[in-house]
């Protein structure tokens, strides 16, 4: 009797023992990864290349930056802000936003129990399916131009999702408020979040067209023109279309292969196990196609913005794998053990990773 | 209501392939050879012919023979066990496997392992081994998973499974041990992860005794043209 209850309060300590193994872990290394590169570059006054000493100085360099370099002046400004601040608290603001992108993806997902294993999970496996993880997370650079807008899109992702699960659902004045503000700076933050974004109300627009035969909500177009509005935005700036523009840099190099197909497997596994798919998970699987397509297509065109697509696509993977795998937990019980036994490979490997990076063996 | 008309996603795949499937099965086998001797072939400084069709018929036997091991033999079933080997296992060039037969070469000491010790043990860690643990590791559990919840929960997994795993565990080790047999020993164990793979796959596949819903039918297919896609952009790259 004793042993019977002892399970489900394991259950609970373990995932948040292994989120705060991997939380302390992440803010090491951030500390360990010190200010490099780009970050060097930009921790002057572009206009004038003086040491930035003031948010004066940020306002002018990102007024300089929108004609000039190009890309985005809200995450420019943030970006110069952060290094302004210093690495002590960037490195404490960029374990919260880790922590808050992984809270969210378990919210996406629909996860009602055992919350505090899908966010170690999902902790993990952003790290585990990111080859070039070290730029992405650990570079002050790549954070704020990739992981940050991240939140946005998820914030944003959180309204379709809970409109496709439930349709009699109407959401609050407010919170429609919120989500148009997080489309629009996601998509102003990132190119690459902005197609996302949009992707993610295409596919909306679709089911409601095609498979529901209903119309589509307005605060849902409501909020992809707010993300379209955000995506102009960031390409207008004539900075873009200058021969040393931040536009054609290549920042990040990996695969967005491992995510994708760790994704398809789940829904083929989920599909075969006699599952269904819920609207709300044919609707992240649209977005995802529509992101690897756009991936594809813009191949060809490097910069910040087609890099944040690979992540933004990464995210959304794992938005759609975690979702999957909660609705196999939950309609087949005996499935969790796996689940277990999966999250424990994916934490050890990604543990081990950000250990061998931290005793420095590289 | 109105009533559903047959379209694309109303029609099981099957029926659209059944009157296409020997020219199919021919094509495949032929873009997989293709695929394969272009890969032994540029193993040079130049294109060699001989190595590339030798190299590409070695490919076929090794996966011919394996899948007469799986439990469902079948054409379909080779086919998307030579998916999951074109998408995941290593490559091995010709002037490898013949230094196999060299004692001195293939269990020369790792000089990472023994002159960095714990660093030396996580650099192994991220440059060998990782690789393996990204994708086929959670893709054998999920699948393995899937095998028992379609089998029923009182289904075992078959002994060999338990031995293979073995095997591979084995080769890991010899991996971090010996320099020379590291690509020997990744190429081991990823090809015993994926046959696992393909069997509980081939498993799944038959439990599900029901018919299909043809979206699932669609979705598998999906999954299958990816992983291809991925092996062939690999190879050719």
């Amino acid at each position: 009797m004793e042993q019977g209850k002892s399970v489900p309060h394991l259950r609970r300590i373990m995932p948040a023992i292994l989120i705060l193994i991997q939380v302390v872990l992440i803010f090491v290394l951030q500390k360990r990864v010190t200010f490099m590169l780009e970050d060097t570059d930009f921790s002057y006054n572009l206009a004038t290349g003086e040491k930035l000493a003031s948010l004066k100085d940020v306002f002018q360099s990102q007024f300089w930056a929108f004609k000039n370099r190009g890309g985005s002046l809200l995450a420019g400004t943030v970006y110069q802000t952060l290094l302004l601040l210093g690495e002590g608290f960037s490195n404490f603001i960029n374990t919260i936003v880790y922590l808050l992108v992984a809270v969210l993806i378990s919210y996406v997902s629909g996860v009602r129990r055992q919350r505090l294993f899908f966010v170690s999970l999902s902790m993990a496996l952003i790290i585990c399916l990111n080859t070039d993880w070290l730029s992405t997370y650990f570079w002050q650079f790549g954070f704020t131009q990739y992981m940050i807008p991240s939140v946005f899109l998820l914030f944003y992702l959180r309204l379709f999702i809970r409109v496709m699960d439930d349709f009699t659902w109407e959401p609050t004045r407010r919170r429609v408020i919120l989500v148009c503000l997080c489309g629009f700076l996601g998509s102003w933050w990132n190119g690459g979040v902005g197609l996302v974004c949009m992707g993610i109300f295409l596919g909306a627009f679709l089911m409601h067209y095609f498979i529901l035969r209903r119309r589509t909500p307005m605060y849902l177009v409501l909020s992809g023109l707010c993300a379209l509005a955000g995506f102009l935005l960031y390409v207008i700036a004539p900075g873009n279309y200058k021969p040393d523009s931040i536009m054609s840099g290549i920042y990040l190099s990996f695969g967005i292969f491992p995510s994708v197909a760790l994704s398809l497997i789940m829904m083929a596994v989920l599909l075969r196990a006699g599952g269904f798919l819920t609207p709300s998970q044919i609707l992240m699987l649209l977005a995802l196609g529509g992101a690897v397509l756009f991936d594809f297509l813009l191949l060809p065109v490097s910069g910040v913005g087609v890099n944040g697509l690979s992540l933004a696509t990464l995210i959304l993977s794992v938005c759609l794998f975690s979702s999957l795998l909660n609705h196999m937990n939950s309609s087949h019980p005996g499935h969790w053990r796996y689940a277990y036994l999966l999250s424990f490979v994916v934490i050890l490997y990604s543990v081990m990773t950000l250990l061998g990076q931290s005793v420095g063996v590289y | 209501m109105r009533e559903r008309r047959p379209g694309f996603l109303n029609i099981q795949p099957i029926e659209y392939f059944a009157r296409f499937t020997a020219p199919m099965a021919l094509l495949f086998f032929v873009a997989n050879y293709f695929l394969k001797s272009w890969q032994f072939g540029h193993d040079y400084d130049s294109f060699r012919l001989l190595e590339a069709v030798l190299g590409a018929t070695i490919f076929e036997a090794v996966t011919f023979l394996i899948c007469l091991l799986t439990s469902r033999r079948s054409v379909a079933g080779y086919f998307r066990f030579v998916i999951f080997y074109l998408a995941f296992v290593p490559h091995l060039s010709l002037g490898y496997i013949t230094k196999l037969w060299q004692f001195s070469y293939l269990f020369e000491f790792r000089e990472d392992l023994v002159n960095h010790k714990w660093s030396g043990l996580f650099a192994l860690w991220s440059a060998d081994w990782s690789g393996y643990l990204q994708l086929l590791v959670p893709m054998m559990i999920l699948v393995l998973g899937a095998r028992k919840m379609n089998g029923g929960e009182q289904t075992r997994f078959p002994l060999r499974y338990w031995v293979l795993l073995a095997v591979a565990c084995f080769f890991l080790a010899l991996m971090f041990l010996f320099s020379g047999i590291i690509n020997l020993s990744q190429y081991m164990i990823a090809i015993i992860l994926v046959y696992i793979i393909s069997d509980s796959w081939e498993q799944v596949r038959r439990y599900d005794s029901t018919e299909p819903e043809v979206l699932v039918s669609w979705a598998e297919i999906l999954m299958f043209a990816a992983l291809w896609l991925k092996g062939a952009v690999e190879i050719l790259g």
